[in-house]
């Protein structure tokens, strides 16, 4: 009897425990968002570019978002984000429309391509070459003269 | 993603354009390039809004303090900061990819 009667508390015990362990995950991620949110538009409008690169690895590994959800609502946040660069970009004659205009037709058809192959290449592969890709140019960037 | 910063990185290291110039041209860029996926991620389901709304919040903020403060700093200047940030991000993107890589070996073999 005495068993049993032990059994019947500690369950609920544990599950109460988890409750309460996942509240404060919830709670530390509410306010991680503000923060993530905040770095990605200051990278977007700082640099014009790269507040994806911030948002989406954050999404998928501090918020634990679906990847594929992480990378749609990455992607809409981050467009808000461009829209309002772009105002002060302007503001600042920044925009050189002729350069602009060229890339955006290459960009349709490059995206149109990568949407294709994509599924095709390795991912991993993909990842490393990507990423050995961004040391090599960053190194050459901050000592370029 | 990341087709942003590589276009960049382009622009600025290979074709010596300026670097708020290249800034602009990649912000121009995105927006018609990345309409089509939106909607295609909006129709699938793939946006999360709890999420998305509160990211707004702050990254609206962060999207213009980021933006102005760019304008008073030297293209060349610029372009260090950038390559410093991709440093950053490339390194911490490379323990992310062979920790993942290992967990799927390890996975695998199980």
């Amino acid at each position: 009897m005495n068993n049993k009667e032990n059994k019947k508390i500690k369950v609920p015990d544990t599950k109460v425990r988890y409750f309460i362990f996942l509240r404060k995950i919830e709670k530390r991620c509410e306010t991680m968002v503000y923060v993530i949110g905040l770095i990605g538009g200051f990278v977007s409008g700082f640099f014009g570019a790269g507040g994806g690169l911030i948002l989406l690895p954050a999404m998928v590994n501090i918020l634990k978002v679906d990847e594929y959800k992480a990378r749609g609502t990455t992607l809409a946040s981050i467009f808000v984000a461009t829209l309002i660069a772009s105002i002060f970009y302007a503001q600042n004659n920044y925009f050189d429309m002729s350069l602009s205009l060229k890339l955006a037709i290459g960009g349709i058809v490059g995206g149109f391509l990568g949407a294709k192959i994509t599924n095709k290449i390795p991912k991993d592969i993909l990842a490393i070459a990507f990423n050995i890709f961004l040391l090599y140019v960053s190194i050459r960037m901050i000592f370029a003269k | 993603m990341g087709g942003g910063s590589i276009l960049v990185i382009i622009l600025t290291t290979f074709m010596l354009v300026e670097q708020h110039t290249a800034q602009a041209a990649n912000l121009i860029f995105f927006i018609p390039t990345a309409i089509t996926a939106i909607i295609v991620h909006f129709k699938n389901g793939n946006v999360d809004k709890k999420i998305g709304m509160k990211i707004l919040l702050t990254i609206i903020i962060g999207a213009i303090g980021g933006a102005m403060l760019t304008s008073l700093i030297e293209s060349k200047n610029l372009k260090k900061y950038f390559g410093i940030f991709l440093l950053v991000v490339g390194i911490l993107e490379m323990i992310i990819t062979i920790k993942n890589i290992i967990k799927n070996r390890k996975e695998n073999v199980k």
